[in-house]
């Protein structure tokens, strides 16, 4: 159990202090005389934990306005001189801790003489005064972007490890495996966003190309950087069609409306207003994955090893930024002609459609990030071991551009595949 | 032993007491970063500051052409100011069109923008960057404020009262452009805190505002002839005042022409005339001329950006114009004279000659089939302004 009270100067002047405790409770069930029939069960403990976290890290001296000298070809004209100038930045005199609530039910386990071992947790983290650099209102500030302490999220998860000897016969047929597993599990929300932020949603993921064009969003209710899309409409090839997005039932009516083309739905409150624009728009999947599991392996025969390491992300999406900006045919009749995206293929877009939601795409992905084999031998009394390592093996997608796991937040500009090493060693000790 | 750990204890215990002494004092203003807690303490700070808010009319960021941007979000070139200006003056109407397929250029030609569009929404940043800038200006530069600093004499606090005349001056051109263009919007003043989000105003309360402050430092601004090259003058003032009032039926519902025309005769009563040479106006050395009462001054050496008139010069260019003719390093191929405005001299009128047709065979048409062809050299149905030529520009209060 503990408290910790800490200051920064990170903050304004009002907020600079937070105070977080912490607690945890451990049981160590195997012990008890109840749990001690069982012969297979090594070792039983569950654990409870609460702790409050703060999150300060950002630039320095939000509080006060920055001044940026300009250089020597920004300089301003008085009469016969050039004056260089002075630009006070952006600052936030509000801006406090960001704080995590963290609550966590664990179990440790073993079994078989700890020769098998794991542990399964369930956690709730809700963090409050979350700090994102977001666009801000015209006027509230001295720049159009601001940090800005802007609601609350939650994270809702397990966490499952299982590590495990699956083979020990070193000493008879010279065979042994040691393999671990593990699984965690991840629900993002987006709670609140604070009424003084003046909006109820936020725009982030700047992408690529657009002119200032966000593609991304933070609203209760949703995961944050959810992508905030117009739903593409096909045709009967299932080609994408140029300009051509659902409307979405956005009028909201005072009756429920009777059945009829123009309405949502019988009885329902909500229909299209006729017009595709902005209001349209919709959350549409997000970057992080449901599910991260990975798998090592680590085996041996004899004088050979082998080991190597599996990863699988599910239900990772990402918005294709290579594609929704070089694939359109304007890129080679412009001034300056560029490559085309191979997509424009199958879209046939003559200008950028940054806001369709062909361009999200699942990047769920099975990587075999290593594999090492080695042979250990004595030549002439000196211990040797040769060892071969590939990296980046392979992975299985069906993720359309070069690397599912390139899009940092969710934005894919990645042009290059990654790379596929080998290395080769021979080590020798004296 | 004993005693080891007695020492081992009171040390670590001076320390403690030490590090809290030392660590809560959150209040520290910062030594290592230039902020208003210590930039002032060099009284030529006052200069660069005030010169910043004219800056934010020329220029799109610290370093030029481009860099360390004032507003994000948006290509830095494409954010500056007089850019954005003259895209939203001149674009949706029948006089230019510009052939870029950047999102959300095109519905600027055919008036389509809607509320995502980011130049619309880069001028309006801009306009309030332009105010937000002229707001803490003042806040920094009130007499409780110069009291404090202790370094400001009684020639510098002269200076200051003319410098807050020029950014109210600057802040009001600027909530002009934004009733012009915008309508209702909020008002946020130098008593507005910084982070809080304003309440909304009306197009008449901004138009309001614009006149009383304008009224306000009128007397703080030199007078006619004795003003600064570059920086705002009493006419100037009157000229931003006329425009005001001249529309004031448009942005309140109530005319004040009489007013218009008091405001204007105060300007014409001043040093100022029509340029004998209509052309002078667009070359390097426009600062003659004895037309332009308030400019924004460019510079290729001091003052670059890739706005402005770099961008007027540049993106007129085009087509069978040859950039060496009109002394640039490069033709951009993007803003266009519509046949509409183009047919409005009738034949013989001298000003439609400043427009470049080409000398045959090399012609360029008046018409414009394909906004966006400028490959289409072997048509040549491209005409543009021969404005291209001079490395400076100054816009008129207009």
């Amino acid at each position: 159990m503990s408290v910790r009270r800490d200051g920064s100067s990170r903050f304004g002047p009002a907020n600079q202090w937070g105070t977080f405790p912490a607690f945890s409770l451990g049981w160590r069930l195997s012990q008890e005389s109840f749990l001690q029939g069982l012969h297979g069960l090594s070792d039983l403990k569950l654990r409870v934990g609460y702790g409050k976290t703060g999150n300060q890290s950002f630039g320095n001296y939000q509080q006060f306005a920055k001044y940026v000298l300009g250089d020597a070809q920004t300089q301003m004209q008085f009469g016969n001189t050039f004056v260089t100038t002075v630009r006070p930045g952006a600052y936030n005199p509000f801006i406090q801790w960001e704080g995590t609530n963290a609550f966590d039910v664990g179990l440790d386990y073993g079994f078989g003489g700890q020769r098998v071992t794991g542990a399964i947790d369930w956690y709730n983290k809700q963090t409050s005064g979350l700090i994102f650099t977001v666009p801000v209102c015209a006027g509230c500030g001295l720049s159009n972007f601001n940090q800005q302490n802007i609601g609350k999220m939650r994270n809702r998860g397990i966490e499952l490890s299982l590590n495990a000897a699956l083979l020990d016969q070193r000493k008879t047929s010279g065979l042994s495996w040691n393999a671990s597993f593990t699984a965690a599990h991840n629900k993002n929300e987006m709670l609140q966003i604070y009424a003084s932020q003046g909006v109820t949603r936020v725009l982030t993921g700047l992408v690529a190309g657009g002119v200032g064009t966000f593609i991304q969003v933070l609203q209760p209710g949703q995961p944050i950087n959810s992508f905030y899309m117009l739903q593409q409409k096909y045709d009967a090839q299932g080609k994408p069609i140029q300009g051509s997005y659902v409307d979405q039932p956005t009028v909201k009516d005072t009756v429920a409306c009777p059945a009829s083309p123009t309405c949502g739905g019988p009885g329902r409150l909500y229909r299209p207003d006729g017009v595709i624009n902005q209001d349209d728009r919709r959350p549409f999947h997000d970057p992080a994955p449901k599910w991260i599991l990975g798998h090592s392996s680590y085996l041996t025969y004899r004088n050979f090893d082998v080991s190597f390491t599996l990863r699988a992300y599910l239900g990772n999406w990402v918005y294709n930024n290579v594609a929704s900006n070089l694939g359109t045919y304007s890129e080679v009749t412009r001034a300056s002609p560029y490559n085309l995206h191979a997509s424009v293929l199958n879209t046939g877009f003559t200008t950028p459609q940054y806001l369709s939601d062909y361009y999200v795409e699942d990047a769920s992905f099975l990587r075999l990030d290593n594999i090492t084999a080695g042979y250990s031998f004595n030549y002439r009394g000196q211990p040797m071991r040769i060892t071969g390592t590939v990296q980046n093996v392979f992975t299985i997608t069906g993720y359309s551009g070069v690397d599912p796991t390139a899009g940092l937040n969710g934005l894919d500009n990645n042009i290059y595949p990654r790379s596929r090493t080998f290395t080769g060693g021979l080590s020798v000790k004296f | 032993m004993n005693h080891r750990i007695h020492q081992a204890l009171s040390v670590a215990a001076a320390l403690l007491a030490f590090a809290v002494a030392a660590c809560t004092n959150l209040t520290l203003e910062p030594k290592s970063t230039a902020t208003d807690a210590n930039i002032f303490s060099d009284p030529g700070t006052y200069k660069a500051f005030i010169a910043r808010v004219y800056a934010g009319l020329a220029v799109s960021g610290q370093q030029g052409p481009a860099g360390n941007a004032d507003i994000r979000g948006i290509d830095e070139g494409f954010s500056q100011y007089l850019r954005l200006f003259w895209e939203h003056e001149e674009l949706p109407t029948d006089e230019a069109i510009i052939g870029w397929g950047d999102v959300g250029l095109p519905e600027m030609n055919t008036q389509q923008w809607a509320v995502s569009n980011g130049f619309v929404g880069a001028m309006y940043y801009r306009i309030y960057f332009q105010v937000g800038m002229a707001n803490e200006f003042l806040r920094q530069t009130t007499d409780a404020k110069l009291d404090s600093r202790g370094n400001v004499g009684a020639a510098l606090r002269a200076d200051i009262k003319q410098y807050r005349a020029e950014a109210r001056f600057l802040r009001a051109l600027s909530y002009w452009h934004g009733i012009d263009m915008f309508g209702d919007i909020p008002l946020i003043t130098e008593a507005d805190l910084v982070g809080v989000v304003p309440q909304p105003s009306t197009r008449t309360n901004v138009y309001d505002f614009i006149v009383s402050e304008l009224n306000a430092i009128i007397p703080d601004l030199p007078p006619p002839g004795l003003g600064t090259y570059g920086r705002a003058s009493a006419p100037a003032a009157q000229m931003l005042l006329a425009h005001a009032y001249l529309n004031a039926s448009v942005y309140t519902g109530t005319a004040h022409y009489a007013e218009a025309l008091t405001a204007a005769q105060a300007v014409i009563a001043g040093p100022y005339s029509i340029d004998p040479s209509y052309r002078h106006l667009f070359l390097a050395d426009n600062n003659t001329s004895p037309e332009i009462i308030f400019p924004v001054i460019q510079d290729g050496v001091h003052t670059q950006t890739w706005g402005g008139v770099t961008f007027l010069v540049h993106a007129s260019c085009g087509g069978s114009m040859r950039d060496t003719t009109y002394g640039i390093s490069g033709c951009w191929w993007g803003l266009r004279l519509k046949p509409e405005a183009f047919n409005r001299y009738a034949s013989g009128d001298q000003r439609a000659a400043s427009f470049f047709r080409g000398t045959a065979p090399d012609t360029q048409s008046v018409a414009i089939p394909q906004v966006g062809t400028f490959t289409d050299r072997s048509n040549r149905r491209w005409i543009t302004s021969t404005r291209c030529g001079s490395a400076r520009m100054a816009i008129r209060v207009r």
